[in-house]
């Protein structure tokens, strides 16, 4: 009797279908994922953060062609230099935006956002302002996050003495306020040479703010590595005859890796804006266009009505900032998921 | 006699803390014969880990520094190394695996990368060789399908597996010594067998030694060849295993037994030691189990008055004898093969100092228990 009920119940069971889950092929079925895969799949989920991605590669994309020769200060034209197009003089000063070419009626970018007061296009400045704003940011980052990491693992990592002095160093950094810190390197940078290379403009104001500003990123990830040195893997890795150079930047870094990207694309934003200061506050980029030059030459003109220049470069700046931070956010949700719903 | 393979000398560690200097291992000698297994047991905080740690050389200097004492391993004196000469001992010739099998993997890495890092490291191969001496690792410990738990994270293994990979991690390098800072403890007690038995197995393999770290007697008495108990920060009683459990000495380790609890014995509360284990930064003089002993408060009980001195202990005053406040025994060959350090043992008067040398291997070798038999043993345990 109960064979036979065994039998009905086995005969009811449904036929496997191809693709349907089965226990037995499923176990461990997912492929494990690397942290840095799983995040760029949370990121891919998020159509806002995917939006500010197409943004920033749009940025970069101008920034690329403020590198090509056509808008550089002088052109090699039959053998003879002329001024690129963002240094030279193409109409009347104060020519407001338009589609058209003024005389020939063509369609041409360099009237689309007007002339300046010195009838130079602002379309052009605009596009070189952002291959310096973004060079400036990524540089920066670049110097700020060498010094802020090796600077921070060393002092969390071997604590004593070297703790003390590295803790004892940017506190001092930390307690001159930023911007006189930072105009006050922008100003001693100026205009000096190392190693026969001129510290004007770009490299001045890379170094100045690369070298103010990593106490943040240091307090952080030395905050971070004290946590994980004496977690039980370090310990571990110690046992199986490890360095400490290996267990630093092989065991640790990537465990606190994510705090220094989520740094950097939070950063970016920062150091445009750091840029921007500088090179209104007449300490930064003076030999080329910059958004900052640009909002500081368009100031006075906008009493007579000329609202153009400042308009193009305040946009810039702004949907720049916004892709940034609304950007980092996600990146940081993804990176970071206990941070996840926190400021 | 052969030569041991590690031997432990007088060793005493220090750390300076802002109470004071605490010393957590005094005057520890021990030593390990190639292939043998010494179990090292005690309570928390008798310097059962210190002593490891400090075998590789892994105590955090500062605030952990070493007073005096020799660790020799094959003629070598590691205390006397240079750090880069000793990164070449750690996980070359000896391997250490942790509590912890949760904690001691580096979670961004796959566990194949961590198993080959140590090849690479130790031995002359290349990357691709190495991911093949780590799946053939992961497959002696036992880890199904190891060629595709190569590219997995440690969050996607349990516990057991984790400790597997510990393991794997430590014998893929073949080292000479082995040793295992409490490796079962934070397993649950079916993986402990497994995990133990999977430890006798590989010794049985490979012929290496291993210093288990323990305060499981049940542990100890499965696996261990030679047997040394230590309370507050020293060696109380050194013997071989079926000596240790057959005749215990020293009354620390006779409490020991007493508090494990018995199989289909009825009681109404487990045996305890009395009192607690005293702070390193402030042991008792003389014998440092004496405010606890039951052995000294009895005799007392007996002996003239001026013999004994009255102490307070856990809120209790009573008598014990003054030799055992004032005079802090030494481990001493109390019968043949036997170390131990109290003054009440007939013997230890007349007894040498025991130099804790013994190269036995146990007589009895426990049989792995196959699936099914368990029921059978205990009925038959609980018959006898």
């Amino acid at each position: 009797m109960t064979s036979t009920t065994h039998d009905d119940a086995q005969s009811l069971r449904p036929p496997v279908q191809p693709g349907a889950y089965d226990p037995a092929t499923a176990v461990g079925a997912s492929p494990p994922r690397s942290l840095w895969r799983d995040a760029w799949g949370r990121i891919r989920q998020s159509r806002r953060a995917m939006f500010c991605v197409v943004v920033l590669l749009a940025y970069v994309l101008v920034g690329l062609i403020g590198f090509t020769g056509v808008l550089s200060n002088e052109t090699v034209v039959d053998g003879a230099t002329i001024p690129g197009l963002i240094d030279r003089t193409i109409g009347k000063s104060h020519q407001p935006p338009s589609w058209t070419h003024p005389e020939d009626g063509g369609i041409s970018p360099s009237y689309w956002l007007g002339l300046d007061f010195m009838g130079r296009s602002v379309f052009w400045r605009l596009v070189y302002g952002t291959r310096v704003a973004l060079t400036v940011a990524l540089l920066a980052s670049i110097i700020e996050i060498v010094i802020g990491f090796t600077l921070g693992a060393v002092s969390g990592y071997f604590g004593g003495i070297v703790d003390a002095l590295i803790t004892w160093l940017f506190s001092t950094v930390a307690s001159v306020p930023w911007i006189l810190l930072m105009i006050s390197f922008a100003y001693v940078l100026k205009n000096k040479t190392v190693w026969g290379y001129e510290l004007t403009g770009v490299p001045s104001i890379v170094l100045a703010l690369g070298l103010t500003t990593w106490v943040g990123l240091c307090r952080l990830i030395r905050g971070e590595v004290l946590k994980h040195r004496d977690r039980d893997y370090v310990l571990a890795a110690r046992a199986i005859g490890l360095g400490h150079g290996r267990i630093v930047f092989r065991h640790i870094l990537p465990n606190v890796f994510h705090l220094v990207i989520i740094n950097f694309a939070l950063g970016l934003a920062a150091f445009v804006h750091a840029e921007v200061i500088l090179s209104f506050l007449g300490l930064g980029v003076t030999e080329v266009p910059s958004w900052g030059r640009m909002i500081d030459d368009a100031k006075l003109e906008l009493l007579k009505g000329v609202w153009w220049p400042l308009l193009a470069a305040t946009v810039m700046i702004f949907v720049f900032s916004l892709a940034v931070n609304l950007f980092g956010d996600t990146l940081r949700d993804a990176l970071d998921p206990r941070l996840r719903g926190t400021d | 006699m052969a030569q041991p393979l590690l031997e432990v000398q007088n060793l005493n560690i220090a750390f300076d803390t802002e109470r004071g200097q605490i010393r957590p291992v005094r005057d520890v000698s021990l030593a390990i014969y190639p292939g043998q297994t010494v179990a090292v047991v005690g309570e928390s905080g008798c310097g059962k880990s210190v002593t490891a740690l400090s075998v590789l050389r892994l105590i955090p200097q500062p605030p952990g520094k070493v007073l005096g004492g020799e660790i020799i391993l094959e003629g070598r004196d590691l205390l006397k190394l240079p750090e880069h000469e000793m990164r070449t001992v750690r996980g070359k010739d000896i391997a250490m695996i942790f509590q912890e099998p949760m904690t001691s993997l580096n979670p961004v890495y796959t566990i194949g990368d961590q198993i080959a890092e140590a090849v690479v490291l130790h031995q002359r191969v290349g990357r691709r060789e190495a991911v093949q001496i780590a799946e053939q690792s992961l497959r002696e410990v036992g880890i199904a399908d190891p060629g595709r738990r190569l590219n997995e994270y440690p969050h996607q293994m349990s516990g057991g597996m984790r400790q597997r990979v510990m393991i794997a991690m430590a014998l893929s390098c073949k080292p000479k010594l082995l040793i295992a800072d409490e490796p079962t403890t934070a397993l649950d007690v079916t993986i402990q067998a497994q995990i133990l038995e999977l430890l006798r197995k590989l010794q049985r393999e490979q012929g290496m030694a291993i210093m288990l770290i323990t305060h499981d007697l049940g542990v100890v008495a499965e696996n261990a060849d030679v047997v040394a108990v230590m309370y507050a920060s020293r060696v109380v009683e050194f013997a071989k295993v079926e000596g240790l459990f057959d005749h215990p000495k020293h009354p620390y380790t006779e409490g020991l037994f007493r508090a494990v609890p018995k199989l289909g014995a009825h009681s109404e509360r487990l045996e305890t030691i009395p009192g607690t284990v005293p702070n390193p930064a402030k042991f008792p003089p003389g014998c440092k189990f004496h405010p606890r002993c039951p052995r000294t408060r009895e005799l007392a009980a007996r002996a003239r008055a001026e013999d004994t001195i009255e102490i307070a202990s856990a809120g209790e005053h009573f008598r014990v004898l003054r030799r055992c406040q004032t005079d802090e025994p030494q481990l001493r060959e109390v019968a043949p093969m036997h170390g131990a350090a109290c003054h009440q043992i007939a013997e230890y008067d007349r007894a040498a100092i025991l130099i804790p040398r013994l190269a036995d291997k146990r007589e009895v070798v426990p049989v792995a228990i196959v699936d099914g038999d368990v029921e059978a043993i205990v009925k038959q345990e609980l018959a006898t």
